[in-house]
C-alpha cells in the first residue's frame, strides 16, 4: 500500500493512489472509513465503498494516472450528502468506442448509479474526474 | 493479494470454482483465466461458490454472465453459491439474480 491521506476535519480527505488494482483494497477502506464516519448503516456503506470501487477502477483501467502514477482521491461531507471524487490525470486520449472498451465502462458507471444517489463524469484537458454522492436515508 | 481460488472436479464435466476474499480488478484475470481453462477442457457445468467471497465488482459480475452465456450455447449451465448479504443485495440491484441460478 502506497496510498497517502492528509485530512483536516470539516474539509475531508484526500490521498493519493498508484494507479495500480493492488492499491483498490486501500480505497475501499478510504470509502468505508468515510461513510462509517458519516454514518451509515452498514448495508449503505457496503454500496457506497462498491459504487466508489466501480469509480476507482475505471480511473486505474481507462484513465491516465498523473506523472509520477498516481489517482487522487477526495471524500468530503456536504450538507446530508457524502460526496466522493476521485480524479485521473495525464492527456486524455480520445478513442473511438471499440465493442470491447464500451460494455465494461458502461456497466461499470450504470453500477455506480445503482448504488449512489448522483453520479457525475467530467472530462477535461487534465483527465476525467468521477463524483459520487450518497445522501443520508431519510429518517 | 486479497483473494482465493481454487477449483475441483464435481462429477462428469462439472466443476466447482471456489472464490472467497475480495473479486476486485485484480481478481478478475485470474477468474477469468481459470474459467477459460476449464470451458476449454470441456466443463458443462460451472459452479462458482462465493460462500467465502465478500466483495465483487462490475468487472467479475460480467465475467459471470459472460460465462453463462457461453455455457448455454453449448448446452451447459453455471450456477452460484452465496450466502453473503451484501453479495445477494447487490447481485438482486443489478438484477444477476433474474439471470443466473443463485443459491445458498
Amino acid at each position: 500500500m502506497n496510498g497517502s491521506a492528509t485530512a483536516s476535519a470539516s474539509l475531508g480527505r484526500r490521498m493519493d493512489l498508484r494507479a495500480v488494482p493492488s492499491e483498490l483494497v486501500t480505497a475501499r477502506q478510504f470509502a468505508d472509513a468515510a461513510a462509517e464516519r458519516f454514518g451509515l448503516d452498514e448495508q449503505e456503506r457496503y454500496a457506497f465503498t462498491f459504487a466508489v470501487n466501480e469509480a476507482v477502477s475505471n480511473a486505474i483501467e481507462h484513465g491516465c494516472s498523473s506523472p509520477d502514477g498516481t489517482i487522487r482521491m477526495n471524500v468530503a461531507e456536504e450538507a446530508d450528502a457524502l460526496v466522493f471524487c476521485v480524479e485521473d490525470f495525464g492527456t486524455f486520449a480520445p478513442k473511438a468506442p471499440g465493442v470491447e472498451t464500451l460494455p465494461e465502462r458502461g456497466r461499470g458507471l450504470a453500477f455506480m448509479a445503482a448504488f449512489v444517489d448522483e453520479v457525475d463524469v467530467t472530462r477535461g484537458a487534465h483527465g476525467t474526474l468521477v463524483r459520487l454522492c450518497k445522501r443520508r436515508a431519510a429518517a | 493479494m486479497s483473494y482465493t481460488l481454487g477449483y475441483r472436479e464435481d462429477g462428469p464435466d462439472k466443476y466447482v470454482i471456489s472464490v472467497g476474499g475480495e473479486l476486485d480488478l485484480g481478481a478478475a484475470p485470474a477468474l477469468r483465466g481459470t474459467i477459460d481453462h476449464l470451458l476449454e477442457d470441456g466443463a458443462a457445468t460451472l459452479v462458482i461458490d462465493l460462500s467465502e467471497a465478500r466483495f465483487i465488482d462490475s468487472t467479475s459480475i460480467g465475467i459471470l454472465i459472460g460465462t453463462m452465456h457461453r455455457l448455454r450455447e453449448v448446452g451447459g449451465a453455471l450456477e452460484v453459491v452465496c450466502t453473503e448479504p451484501n453479495l445477494l443485495r447487490v447481485f438482486e440491484i443489478v438484477g444477476l439474480d433474474k439471470q443466473l441460478p443463485i443459491r445458498a
